[in-house]
């Protein structure tokens, strides 16, 4: 299992696990970001900035430290 | 009278809906216990006037960022008898969690399925009378920016503000985690039976425009493009409006409101002409360039190019403690501070709008420059003049770096940030223009006490004692000024200097002005004066302290206006004063040294 950190641009994941406190994983689930959805790394800005990503009809950014927060599974193909 | 909140998530058109059903005639509303204004109109509905109040659009009604929290106020402490909720179609599926919040505390709720077109573009289609009657609320397909729906979404709407209500609204609880399962589920439900979506899901023109825009090596580059051309626009467009502004106050003053004056008292025609009518045009000379600011603002935000700079400039501005948006707003106070602090808002965290709006005002803005412009031509060759300017750019990009690396533990941002990149759309002019009118409202209704009272402050200090010439050293200024001496003396200001700057603290504009008063000569007399009586490194010092010390009268205000907090203004005034002594002390004393 990795997290969303590992993925690189264009990669898809499986969310397995939001490590984090319950207000957060409360607020990352508004936002579309819940277990068992599948997310895709659109792309990196650059200098080690956010990631763009997207779940479902949702593209989000957000930065690196929160990512290391999501862990996921990778995608069956 | 019954009240009806609009509701929703952030980027699904809940503004759009607003400007819609209220007209024109939308005012900024005051709640007690709520410390931000929120907008409100009262409207006929149903045969009876209802009050409509737009509640920021939040995520979650658990959460604790701030806009969450009025929410959770609002609904505690004010009635609500019927709450419009607001969802973008295309979304559904994520979006609906509020709405069954909503529902679990007896809030009568009306489902406004919004962006409707979006949805069906993408093939996504929604079975609203079966959603309508799984959830017992009406559902109203709807655009609100194309107007499609609205008639059906009025007549629902009145059809339940007129029934009595059984069940009272409860109290926001937190929500036990066995209800968050059972509204998964509950939404997963909803869903699979009344919404069908495409295999694909593609918006291709998003996808394309975001590979231009966020091109790693062509995104940067179009994106400062972009920003200068928005700068050119407001600033080219703004600057020959505001001049002719100022040519009209001018003419008005002399032509008209002088010659009604000449025969009161000398002290009272200058308080009504140097006092008051000084301080209604300063306030005057802001409308165009909030008006343009706001106007190009919205169509840059409902266009979703915003949030595309956001994640481009991101990396850069985490370092200091701010986000990529706090970005855009600081480049824009280059222009002007004001309008750029108004701006902040769409920053919906606390801290990191205060830390953003804190440095806003080191920003050099277009005012200042017309100070430095004219002292730097009075006192340096051609050849060093662009050097000097450009050094005090450099140096107001320093001082705004510095001030958030020192104060970003202080306002520490405790939010994670997670921006939506919403699919481009294009902007409507109907809200666009809304938008700008409903700013300049605000900011006139806010500012134009407190401009009006630092106005006259300062026409006192430089008008008294009445037997005096205006702004000498005898005055109350000049003696301030040279009670402040042992201050000023060592970073080279002279007490004359001293009431220029005490002039500088209404506006930027009216140094030269007060120079002109205080020297007692005007134009090229005046810059020959200040190129014999002031040196050079006396003059880049003061220069240094001006474009630090504080921008003016109405930046301070609107700094009020939007932080709501009394003492941050004054932390922010009195970090920028101590700062523009200690960089300007440093500049002269080392001048000094090496030059003897």
């Amino acid at each position: 299992m990795t997290t969303l950190l590992e993925l690189s641009e264009g990669q898809t994941g499986i969310i397995h696990k939001l490590n984090m406190d319950r207000l957060l994983i409360q607020r990352l689930n508004a936002m579309g970001i819940r277990r068992g959805k599948k997310i895709t790394v659109l792309r990196k800005a650059q200098f080690k900035g956010p990631f763009h990503i997207m779940i479902d009809t949702t593209e989000l950014m957000i930065r690196e430290h929160e990512a290391s927060l999501i862990k996921i599974t990778p995608h069956p193909l | 009278m019954k009240r009806i909140a609009l509701l929703g998530m952030p980027n699904t058109g809940k503004s759009t809906l607003f400007n819609r059903l209220s007209g024109s005639s939308a005012r900024v509303g005051n709640w007690p216990g709520i410390t931000v204004d929120l907008h409100a109109v009262k409207t006929l509905l149903g045969g009876h006037m209802v009050e409509l109040v737009d509640l920021p659009g939040i995520y979650d009604l658990q959460g604790l960022s701030e806009d969450e929290k009025i929410v959770q106020s609002f609904i505690n402490k004010h009635r609500i008898d019927l709450a419009i909720v607001v969802l973008c179609s295309a979304q559904i599926e994520r979006q609906l969690s509020l709405l069954l919040q909503l529902q679990k505390l007896h809030i009568p709720c009306v489902l406004a399925l919004n962006m409707h077109d979006e949805a069906k573009k993408m093939g996504i289609t929604i079975n609203e009378k079966l959603l309508a009657k799984t959830l017992k609320m009406p559902v109203v397909k709807m655009s609100a920016k194309y107007g499609e729906g609205m008639p059906e979404l009025l007549k629902v709407c009145a059809e339940l503000i007129n029934q009595k209500i059984t069940t009272p609204v409860k109290k926001i609880k937190p929500l036990k985690t066995s209800d968050q399962v059972s509204n998964e589920k509950t939404i997963q439900h909803l869903i699979k039976a009344s919404v069908k979506y495409p295999i694909q899901l593609n918006d291709k023109n998003t996808k394309k425009l975001d590979a231009l825009f966020l091109d790693p090596y062509w995104g940067l580059p179009i994106f400062f493009f972009i920003v200068f051309s928005i700068f050119q626009f407001i600033f080219t467009l703004g600057k020959p409006i505001q001049d002719l502004m100022t040519q009209f106050f001018n003419y008005f003053r002399v032509d008209f409101l002088e010659p009604l004056f000449i025969n009161h008292h000398g002290i009272f025609q200058s308080l009504l002409l140097d006092g008051l009518y000084l301080g209604v045009t300063t306030v005057a000379a802001f409308v165009p360039i909030i008006i343009l600011f706001f106007l190009i603002m919205s169509v840059v935000e409902d266009s979703g190019y915003f949030s595309r700079a956001a994640f481009m400039m991101d990396a850069l501005m985490e370092k200091i403690g701010l986000d990529g948006r706090g970005f855009v707003m600081m480049l824009m106070g280059f222009g002007c501070n004001v309008p750029a602090l108004m701006g902040t808002k769409i920053m919906r965290t606390k801290e990191l709008r205060l830390l953003t709006m804190f440095v806003i005002p080191f920003s050099l803005c277009s005012a200042r420059l017309q100070v430095f412009l004219f002292i730097i031509t009075a006192l340096f060759s051609a050849k060093y003049g662009p050097l000097v300017l450009f050094c005090l750019y450099l140096l107001s990009f320093f001082t705004i770096f510095i001030s958030a690396l020192i104060f970003k533990h202080q306002f520490k941002n405790k939010e994670p940030i997670i921006i939506e990149l919403p699919p481009y759309r294009f902007p409507t002019m109907n809200h666009i223009i809304k938008r700008s009118m409903l700013e300049i409202k605000h900011f006139l209704t806010r500012a134009t006490k407190f401009i009006i009272i630092g106005v006259l402050l300062v026409w006192a200090l430089t008008h008294f004692p009445a037997d005096v010439p205006i702004a000498s050293e005898l005055s109350y200024s000049g003696q301030l000024g040279k009670w402040l001496s042992p201050i000023f003396h060592p970073i080279g200001i002279n007490e004359q200097l001293v009431i220029a700057l005490i002039f500088g603290f209404i506006a930027k504009e009216i140094v030269i002005g007060a120079l002109a008063v205080i020297y007692g000569v005007e134009g090229t007399a005046l810059a020959h004066h200040l190129y014999t009586n002031v040196s050079q490194i006396q003059a880049i010092s003061f220069m240094i302290f001006t474009l630090i010390y504080t921008p003016c009268l109405s930046t301070i205000a609107t700094l009020k206006n939007e932080s709501k907090n009394l003492s941050f203004v004054i932390y922010s005034v009195s970090w920028a004063l101590l700062l523009a002594w200690v960089f300007s002390f440093i500049f002269y004393q080392t001048s000094l040294y090496f030059s003897t």
